[in-house]
């Protein structure tokens, strides 16, 4: 009876602590993967968004660099990490590894541009895709604030690239109180020409991102056109605001960060995440020199705005 | 009673420059060949000290810069144009004209280094690049390289633009001078592009060694207001007030005017120290004040600039038999033109360049001579006017590249050299006014050769009324063995025309004229290889040889009268090396040597002439306390004088602190030079009869710097 007991009392035991082990093998805690270009000062600052966003859960985060990925063949090993919840693909070539590694994860895309986002057939669907794309009405409220009375407004646009049809522009851009004259530039070659058709027509002419027109050579002729012409350029990142765009729009890449991160715990949760979204926090600045240049003026009110930066 | 340049000919003349027969000069070439005991001319002894210098400065550079070896970003992605750093197209470059894309040698000073390291005059700043180094005889800074600094030579052998203006002068060929009489503020400054190398075949005369170009901030970069007040020691008083102003429609004027009185200091030379000389102090006598005023009015494709300055400085040091300790002796420089540029980007493959000028200069100096019990007021007086104008058109050619072409077109009103007695009796020993009228074409022809190889190709040829003509080639091969990796070949022949003093003074008591001077000219190879080790640090060696004839200098004839000839001819060969890079914490540093022989056929042992030139420098933000430091050391090898002596050599170091932001409109600069109170020498220059100078000991300054905030 006694040793029938002390054999149950063992059992029970055993129970207990194969129990315990699995109850806490349930309560390990989930692992995103983050796969971005490190080296890259906006993915760096992303990240950090990321990270203050989930830190609040735990979660715990693993980062993977592009650049060593290229450099070593095999890569699956890390990405394939059993524990693996959720991978939050940073820019276009993170998300082209992702979906060909693992494409029974699901993904988080972010830091992407909206007709580069679907623009290759991938194994699967990001569960949800971060663009970065300025959103029209933004703009032309910033612009208001900032300049108002300059109601003309031209866009350099390869419309090869996709995009929503110049109609719908117009009528957004009419609702805000702005005329828009759209000119299609399909290849670098035809930048400056392009932009010189808006002379005259336009007050600002809106350069959207694209490593096809706009590079290192390209836009040294196109803002000392600018500057000779007195047609201001709108810039698409801060770059181009310091090269010599007179202002420029861009995303706060430390809030896309914290956007992603939401998207990430959504997912995580297992709650329904919006398959697409855009910026929520843009910044505006102005190139005070060029300004001066072009005998341009801001209004006084737009500074009050935080996300304006004034660049010498 | 002689001219000041007489007097330095005379002097030069007398001491080192007897004639010699040509047989004589082909055996003395023979003679300073590169022997077994010697690594580039220099002795073992010389080379060991030098290679000391080496380590240490390699060392040190390398441990700091250690840690910041890493790899540099690869951004990729079709996003990733947001990412990218796009070139900077500043707003100046419309209007100016820059060096940096020059096949050669370069070294670029920014703002924010003269900002930093509190570089307050030309010559600072310059003495802090590689293998640059400046001399002081009390009268004017002028600066060296590779070995070849003749005191007395006021900066003949450099070429100096402002914006590309050329600030060469029509009387002595001097460039401007490196001290307080450089006629721009270095608040204005917005970078100094050092270009080493011959640069005859773009810009014609005078660029033989190196080519500066100063380039000043636009309108749109100067507050609306701003003024500084400086403070230091030798009564060093300045103050500084600009303007950037919007004046609508585009167009936008900087304004700028400084003052500058500085008493200078009671100096002491051993060679007066007798009783009717007040025991060789010099009271009172180093004195210095002057204004300078610029203006630039920006409007479209148009610049407009105004500059002019001028500064009278006294002379301590008894120069050419002037009565000493008197405060009467005294010269004054004065520079200034009017410019209008144009520049267009035709298209994104052409673009014009165009300007037009009037310059003027004025030189006047006054010598008190103890004749019997009386003292003569003797003068001497140079004053040019001329006017000029220069096109360059480039072009790129479809699958070769750039081909740049352009000409100029210089026209003397006036190039007057006089010398009087003033008092007791006004009697004219010369006036003499030959104007030039010179002109020059250039083309120089990039080829891309493949993706890795770019060749260029220029030559220019050169004409005037008073001179002979001068065709200068240069061309230049560029290898970027990898992204990181370039490699340079440069060879090429400048020049130097015979100056109107050179060619024209003759007074008829002390120097006749020459009318078949020739140009000077200068044959040059040099091989450079510049290394991008990380994304922050860099490095590069470049090794050149010089081989210089037709040396114009001043001779004693016969009679005893002097005559600039064709006479002498020189060679230099050396090595220069330089590390810099950005590290932890946003601490940079740079640290440079150069080794180098120069040799005169005429003179075995080159007066001015350093082995070795060592820099080191590095800055470091300290935000937390609202507080920027830099440090600087410089060290120059020992230099032979005029009489055959040598001034030892040493280390200077300079210490600058400046306020980051102290208040919004705000900051505070405050510096010591010669930080350890070092007791250094410069040779002295002719007719002086210290062969060498004491330099000045520690010295401090306070700046203080106000700007409204737009």
């Amino acid at each position: 009876m006694r040793s029938r007991c002390s054999t149950l009392a063992v059992l029970a035991a055993g129970f207990w602590a194969a129990g315990r082990g699995y109850a806490e093998s349930l309560t390990v805690p989930a692992s995103v993967t983050i796969v971005a270009a490190t080296e890259i000062e906006a993915h760096r600052v992303a990240i950090e968004g990321i990270r203050t966003r989930l830190a609040k859960s735990s979660v715990e985060i693993r980062i993977v660099n592009l650049s060593a990925f290229r450099n070593v063949g095999s890569r699956a090993d890390r990405l394939a990490a059993p524990d693996t919840r959720a991978i939050i693909a940073i820019g276009t070539e993170a998300l082209d590894l992702v979906s060909a590694e693992r494409p029974d994860v699901p993904v988080v895309s972010t830091m992407v541009l909206r007709g580069n986002a679907g623009a290759k057939p991938r194994a699967s669907r990001p569960a949800a895709t971060i663009v970065l794309d300025v959103p029209f009405p933004a703009l032309l409220a910033r612009l208001k604030q900032a300049f108002p009375g300059k109601t003309r407004l031209g866009i350099i646009w390869n419309t090869s690239r996709g995009g929503p049809p110049a109609a719908v522009l117009e009528a957004r851009a009419q609702q805000s109180g702005f005329t828009v004259r759209i000119v299609d530039c399909p290849a670098a070659e035809q930048l400056l020409a392009a932009f010189l058709t808006l002379k005259g027509q336009v007050d600002f002419v809106w350069c959207l991102p694209d490593g096809a027109l706009y590079n290192g050579a390209t836009i040294r002729p196109l803002i000392l056109a600018s500057i000779e012409n007195r047609l201001p350029l709108i810039g698409f990142s801060e770059s181009f605001v310091r090269a010599g765009a007179a202002a420029g729009i861009y995303p706060d890449y430390r809030d896309i960060g914290l956007q992603t991160g939401e998207a990430a715990q959504q997912i995580l949760s297992g709650q329904a995440v919006p398959a697409s979204e855009g910026p929520r926090k843009l910044m505006f600045a102005v190139n005070q020199g060029v300004l001066r240049l072009l005998g341009l003026r801001y209004a006084p009110a737009a500074t009050s705005e935080a996300d304006f930066a004034v660049l010498q | 009673m002689l001219s000041f340049r007489n007097r330095i000919i005379q002097a030069y003349g007398i001491v080192q420059l007897p004639i010699r027969h040509p047989a004589e000069l082909a055996g003395l070439h023979q003679g300073t060949g590169i022997g077994k005991s010697t690594v580039l001319g220099l002795s073992w002894n010389k080379v060991e000290e030098s290679l000391q210098i080496a380590r240490r400065v390699l060392l040190t550079t390398f441990a700091l810069l250690a840690p910041a070896l890493a790899q540099a970003p690869n951004p990729s992605g079709p996003e990733s144009i947001l990412f990218d750093n796009l070139p900077v197209v500043e707003a100046a470059t419309l209007h100016t004209q820059t060096l940096q894309e020059a096949p050669a040698s370069i070294t670029v000073i920014s703002a924010e280094d003269i900002h930093t390291y509190g570089f307050r005059t030309l010559g600072e700043a310059l003495a802090s690049v590689r293998g640059l180094y400046v001399t002081y005889d009390r009268s004017y800074y002028f600066a060296g390289l590779r070995g070849f600094s003749l005191p007395g030579d006021y900066n003949t052998r450099f070429l100096v633009m402002l914006n590309g203006h050329y600030l060469t002068e029509n009387i002595y060929d001097s460039n401007n001078f490196f001290g307080q009489d450089f006629d721009l503020d270095m608040d204005l400054v917005k970078r100094i592009e050092i270009v080493r190398g011959p640069s005859s075949a773009l810009y014609g005369s005078n660029g033989i060694f190196a080519t500066i170009n100063i380039l000043t901030k636009s309108p749109v970069e100067v507050k609306h207001l701003s003024a500084s007040t400086e403070t230091g020691s030798f009564g060093d008083k300045k103050i500084i007030v600009s303007s950037g102003t919007q004046l609508g429609r585009g167009a936008n004027l900087l304004v700028s005017v400084s003052v500058f009185n500085n008493t200078g200091q009671s100096l002491y030379f051993p060679a007066y120290d007798q009783a009717q000389n007040n025991y060789g102090r010099a009271i009172g006598d180093d004195g210095e004040r002057g204004y300078h005023a610029f203006a630039s009015l920006v409007w479209r494709n148009w610049t407009f600039t105004g500059l002019f300055g001028s500064d009278q400085k006294q002379i301590p040091t008894g120069a050419y038999g002037t009565v000493f300790n008197d405060p009467g002796n005294w010269l004054l420089d004065a520079r200034g033109y009017f410019e209008a540029a144009y520049t267009r980007d035709l298209s994104a493959t052409r673009k014009l360049r165009w300007r037009t000028y009037y310059d003027q200069y004025r030189y006047r100096q006054r010598y008190d001579d103890a004749i019997g019990n009386t003292i003569q007021d003797d003068r001497d007086l140079g004053a040019g006017d001329w006017v000029g104008t220069q096109v360059g058109y480039d072009v790129a050619v479809p699958h070769v590249g750039t081909l740049t072409v352009g000409g100029e077109l210089n026209v003397d009103i006036r190039a007057l050299q006089q010398y009087y007695e003033l008092s007791p009796q006004r009697v004219y020993y010369l006036s003499v006014d030959h104007p030039n009228v010179s002109y020059g074409l250039f083309a120089q022809q990039q080829w891309q050769l493949s993706p890795s190889w770019n060749a260029y190709l220029g030559v220019r040829y050169d004409g005037s009324k008073n001179y002979t003509h001068f065709v200068s080639p240069r061309a230049a091969l560029v290898y970027r063995a990898s992204p990181n990796t370039v490699y340079k070949f440069l060879v090429g022949r400048a020049f130097r025309n015979p100056s109107a003093y050179e060619e024209f003074y003759e007074d008829g008591v002390s120097q006749v004229r020459n009318l078949s001077l020739r140009p000077e000219q200068a044959g040059t190879f040099e091989v450079a290889a510049e290394h991008q080790f990380t994304k922050k640090v860099s490095g590069l060696i470049s090794v050149y040889h010089y081989e210089m004839r037709d040396l114009i200098e001043g001779v004693t004839l016969d009679s005893g009268l002097l005559q600039y000839r064709n006479v002498d001819r020189a060679r230099a060969t050396g090595v220069e090396t330089e590390l810099s890079g950005k590290l932890f914490g946003g601490f940079q540093t740079t640290a440079s040597l150069a080794l180098q022989r120069t040799n005169e056929f005429l003179d075995s042992s080159p007066n001015n002439s350093p082995h070795a030139v060592a820099k080191l420098r590095g800055a470091l933000p300290l935000p937390k306390v609202r507080l920027q430091a830099a440090a600087a050391v410089q060290y120059l090898s020992r230099r032979a004088t005029l009489n055959g002596a040598e001034v030892p050599s040493y280390w200077l170091a300079d210490v600058t602190l400046t306020t980051k932001r102290l208040h919004p409109d705000f900051d505070v600069q405050f510096g010591v030079r010669n930080i350890f109170n070092r007791a250094y020498w410069d040779p002295g220059s002719p007719g002086l009869i210290e062969d060498q100078l004491l330099e000045n000991g520690r010295s401090v300054y306070l700046k203080l710097i106000w700007g409204t905030k737009e």
